[in-house]
């Protein structure tokens, strides 16, 4: 008799999933940079979570939309798939309930779109 | 990050700082490669590779940028050495648990020449001593690199091989040797050697037996350069030479690119060497070598190679030093030796398989000395004119035939055969009766074919050179016309062949209604091969008891020659099937194909699964948890199942142990909404049914709560029953008078009666079972509602459902679970109740009479 996969519950694994659910609510593109920020974990760490959730399906990745010509690395973007989110937010109900209130810590240009970006303040 | 990832983060941190200065480019640098090691999946490593140079971007910070890089590449380089040690655990294991394949031990892997020894009559190798010069001059002068000797067949190349294999003590392989044209088998045989030679047994085979990995080619690349840096230390400036004889007839399937034939690599340690011969024109399959490489030729007619062949007839026909029966039969028949030997020099011009062929028949009295006329031109001369003369008087009706009904078939099927054939697999492939055929192999043809075995019943022959395979499959070409006719003749011939030898082969009927049973090991090893040839794989692949049979090798090396589309779909089903497939025998694979059939879409390879087992019941669709979509199927065990209608949808609906329900499509298979999420613990039971005009789903659960849900939205119904002091194992959807009701059994050995509507518990539990509650049911007999109850006390009870009192007798009584109860109606005239026991047993009971039916398996 095989018990189905138990779901990764570690402390980091939590961390990113309520970064994740957060995104979902306010809309944010999230990217490796922005979810080790949030969590204050190490770029490792996370994504050795991300790799997880990938493989579980519970999150989907996608390439940054930008001009072929620039030579500049793309970022890529991670969002919560339906299960995933159903997912973690069970999970982050039953382990973390008070996470499911709290905002963001982000810079308004997050949320802006792509060419408002360099002319609000706090860009590079 | 364990001690040691820490310590190389500080590390390469300050080297990077001392050294470099502080980049964001080489932070890029370090991070690229660290996705490159730490991600087994090239895709993944790419995207990786990517996304964590843009992250290091958006990082502020130059000296952060260049730790956050460090960091990753410690964690990077932790995984790889985590992953190998796995590796080597995992294997380690694996020699534990697993006996070794009889091919894996050292001994055994090394290919045993002596067989050369006498076939090329080695020890009256003669001369070639400026190629043997200019063989060891290479080897002395260049420090690595390629010698090629270039020779058509039968001018004595294996022979060259075979001596310098023998007098260098150089390490060897000769494609020619049964098995040798396979290049996994040639590499162990070699790698082998070098262990042996250079003492790596403790590295590379640990007590004497190679690794797994020892199949591939990356494993012996890296065995070489491992022999070549203890032959660094222990005697430098010794090289290390192998010998690889017709490299041009190792098998050319499953070389990756990149790698030579037999999967060598295309550039060597210093000091290592590769002597190779092979037919001349080969020369384009050697373009990818980075190395030195040098090629001879040996010309038949070369003044060298005519004086190498003039004294060795003289040495095979010296009266004191010489072959003593082929001696006799000169002696015997009154030739002049000296004539003889200028005749033999003369009739071969510098073939020696000609020449060999010559002395056989002189030795075996099949032909006189005397006659030494009409020296061939090429080597299919000499065997077209062999196989003309056994055709006989094309005006002769009898010789004709004996031609067409014995001698052709015989002949095309000893070229398609891909493996030595016994006289009773000759006498079915080419359909001549096995007296015929024993005459044929023995006398006629015997100077063409190896004879393997040494009783005549268990002997297996085989053509003995790849000239007359070549003529025999039809692919000379020639310009005389007389070859060229035959070689014509035998390439439609060899078409006719294959068909006969998969028509010999395969069982009679069709798909599915085939016999395999008897599938001997050339079926199991070769039809697939003969069916390619002939295009007839694609039927076979529908066939799952050929597939249930074969080797697997065989059909994935031909799967390129498929041609329909339920030919590849059935292919994917089979691969899909492989996982443990070695250990599933008969019935078990038959299942297993039926269901990949299904999931891959092979309607014809279905079909036949349904045929072959002769059930009414043919697999319609399945769900079977796939890595590219994990929403769709269960990720736990498959618990229960109902079938039901929503509104005028026919559905299926799964209870499974990742605490899910789904909802199915009864004819598409597909989901028809989200699962349905709720259940803290293993779902145990679903049933389906209208409650108020609702479609409603009930749902027991190893939680302990029996739950409701709407069918059509997905949603819970109410606020889940709680009640049970146990799992509940098993729900029902019934009446209860005027009331809709909900009956469940759980493992507190009660079963318990709710109000579909309400939610609230009618009456008290009903408790009579001494064993959880495995089942439960609900139906009406003779106007009444009840419910049945099976549970592990081995006991069917049945209850009046208003007034939860039993009725009759319990059904049963031995010791087995009561796994299964169901009621309903048989015709018009009787209600009857069965319950499954887990012991096999049914019994059924019409009205109020018990009646047991035995019936094993039945359950």
């Amino acid at each position: 008799m095989v018990a189905p996969a138990p779901p990764p519950v570690t402390n980091p694994t939590l961390d990113v999933l309520s970064v994740l659910l957060m995104a979902r609510e306010e809309d944010i593109q999230l990217h490796g940079w922005l979810i080790m920020k949030e969590t204050k974990r190490s770029g490792s760490t996370v994504y050795g979570v991300l790799d997880r959730l990938e493989d579980l399906g519970w999150i989907a990745g996608y390439w940054e939309e930008r001009n072929t010509e620039r030579i500049k690395p793309r970022r890529r973007f991670y969002r919560l798939t339906p299960t995933g989110a159903t997912e973690a937010t069970a999970l982050i109900s039953e382990h973390r309930p008070q996470a499911l209130h709290r905002r963001m810590r982000r810079a308004p240009h997050l949320h802006a779109p792509e060419w408002l970006r360099p002319h609000l303040p706090g860009s590079a | 990050m364990t001690a040691w990832g820490v310590v190389i983060t500080i590390v390469l941190g300050l080297f990077v700082n001392e050294v470099f200065g502080l980049s964001p480019w080489l932070a890029r640098k370090i991070v690229r490669w660290s996705a490159r090691i730490r991600y087994t999946s090239p895709t993944r490593a790419e995207i990786r590779a990517e996304e964590l140079s843009a992250l290091i971007d958006s990082r502020p910070g130059n000296l952060f940028r260049v730790i956050t890089a460090c960091g990753f590449v410690a964690t990077a380089l932790d995984d790889a050495v985590q992953r190998k040690a796995k590796a080597i655990h995992q294997e380690m294991l694996g020699r534990l648990t697993r006996r070794p394949r009889p091919l894996e031990r050292l001994q055994d892997v090394c290919f045993d020449i002596r067989v050369l020894d006498r076939d090329l009559d080695l020890h009256r190798f003669t001369g070639r001593e400026a190629l043997l010069g200019r063989i060891d001059e290479f080897v002395l002068t260049q420090s690595r690199g390629f010698f090629v000797i270039q020779a058509e067949a039968g001018i004595g190349k294996s022979s060259l091989a075979a001596h310098l294999a023998q007098t260098r003590a150089w390490h060897y392989h000769f494609t020619l040797l049964p098995g040798g044209r396979r290049p996994e088998l040639a590499r162990k045989s070699l790698a082998a050697q070098l262990i042996m030679t250079w003492s790596l047994e403790k590295e590379w085979a640990p007590k004497g037996l190679l690794p797994e990995s020892s199949d591939q080619p990356e494993w012996f690349d890296r065995l070489l350069h491992a022999a070549a840096d203890r032959r660094d230390s222990r005697k430098p400036g010794e090289p290390i030479v192998l010998v690889i004889d017709e490299l041009d007839d190792a098998n050319a399937e499953d070389i990756p690119n990149g790698w030579l034939p037999l999967g060598l690599p295309i550039s060597l340690p210093d000091g290592v060497f590769v002597v190779a011969t092979t037919r001349p024109g080969f020369e384009r399959n050697l373009i990818a070598i980075r190395d030195v490489v040098e090629t001879q030729q040996i010309e038949a007619g070369s003044p060298a190679n005519l004086k190498d062949m003039k004294q060795y007839i003289h040495n095979v026909t010296d009266p004191a030093t010489g072959d003593q029966i082929l001696i006799a039969a000169v002696k015997a028949s009154d030739v002049d030796l000296n004539w003889l030997r200028l005749a033999l020099a003369e009739a071969s011009s510098g073939k020696w398989i000609y020449l060999r062929y010559i002395l056989d028949e002189i030795r075996d009295g099949r032909r006189n000395p005397g006659d030494m006329d009409q020296p061939p031109a090429d080597l299919a001369v000499y065997y077209t004119q062999a196989i003309v003369r056994w055709r006989g008087n094309p005006a002769n009706p009898a010789d004709q035939r004996r031609w067409e009904n014995v001698y052709l078939p015989l002949l095309a099927t000893l070229g398609a055969a891909r493996a030595p054939l016994a006289i009773d697999e000759l006498s079915s492939f080419a359909d001549v009766p096995a007296e015929q055929v024993r005459p044929f192999v023995e006398q006629t043809a015997r100077t063409f074919l190896d004879r393997q075995g040494s009783s005549a019943d268990t002997a297996t022959y085989v053509l003995r050179d790849r000239s007359v395979r070549d003529l025999l499959v039809g692919a000379v070409t020639s310009e005389s016309p007389d070859v060229a006719g035959l070689s014509q003749i035998f390439a439609v011939q060899n078409r006719i062949s294959d068909r006969k030898i998969v028509e010999a082969l395969m069982p009679p009927g069709r798909a599915g209604t085939r016999d395999w049973r008897a599938a001997s090991p050339y079926l199991k090893q070769h039809l697939a091969a003969h069916a390619a040839a002939c295009d007839l794989l694609d039927d076979l692949m529908n066939d799952p008891g050929f597939l249930s049979v074969t080797s697997t090798d065989v059909v994935q090396a031909h799967q390129h020659r498929l041609r329909t589309i339920q030919g590849t779909s059935a292919l994917r089903a089979y691969e899909l099937s492989l996982n443990g497939w070695e250990s599933l025998v008969g019935e078990a694979r038959i299942a297993r194909l039926a269901v990949n059939a299904v999931r891959a879409g092979a309607t014809s390879l279905a079909d036949a699964c349904t045929t072959l087992t002769g059930t009414r019941w043919p697999i319609t669709w399945v769900a079977v948890p796939d890595p590219k979509d994990r929403s769709r199927a269960h990720r736990g065990e498959v618990r229960s199942v109902a079938l039901g209608k929503v509104g005028e949808r026919d559905v299926v609906v799964s209870g499974a142990a990742d605490m899910t329900i789904r909802i199915w499509d009864a004819f598409t298979g597909h989901l028809v909404c989200e699962p349905l999420r709720g259940h803290g613990n293993w779902v145990q039971s679903v049933a389906i049914g209208k409650v108020a005009g609702r479609d409603m789903i009930v749902s027991g659960s190893d939680d302990g709560t029996v739950r409701l849900w709407d069918a059509v939205t997905g949603a819970t119904i109410g606020q889940p029953l709680i009640g049970h002091q146990g799992q509940v194992l098993s729900v029902a959807i019934g009446n209860v008078g005027t009331r809709q009701a909900i009956a469940s059994g759980a493992t507190d050995m009660s079963v318990r009666i709710w109000d579909a509507l309400t939610g609230i518990l009618i009456g008290q539990p009903l408790m009579g079972h001494k064993g959880q509650v495995q089942s439960v049911a609900m139906g009406r007999i003779s106007e009444r509602d009840v419910i049945i109850s099976g549970g592990a006390d081995g006991q069917a009870l049945i209850w009046e459902a208003e007034t939860g009192e039993l009725i009759g007798r319990p059904l049963g009584g031995g010791g087995n679970w009561v796994g299964a109860v169901a009621v309903g109606q048989a015709g018009t005239q009787y209600v009857a109740i069965g319950s499954g026991s887990s012991d096999g047993t049914l019994f059924i009971r019409q009205h109020h009479e018990l009646r047991t039916v035995s019936e094993k398996g039945a359950a």
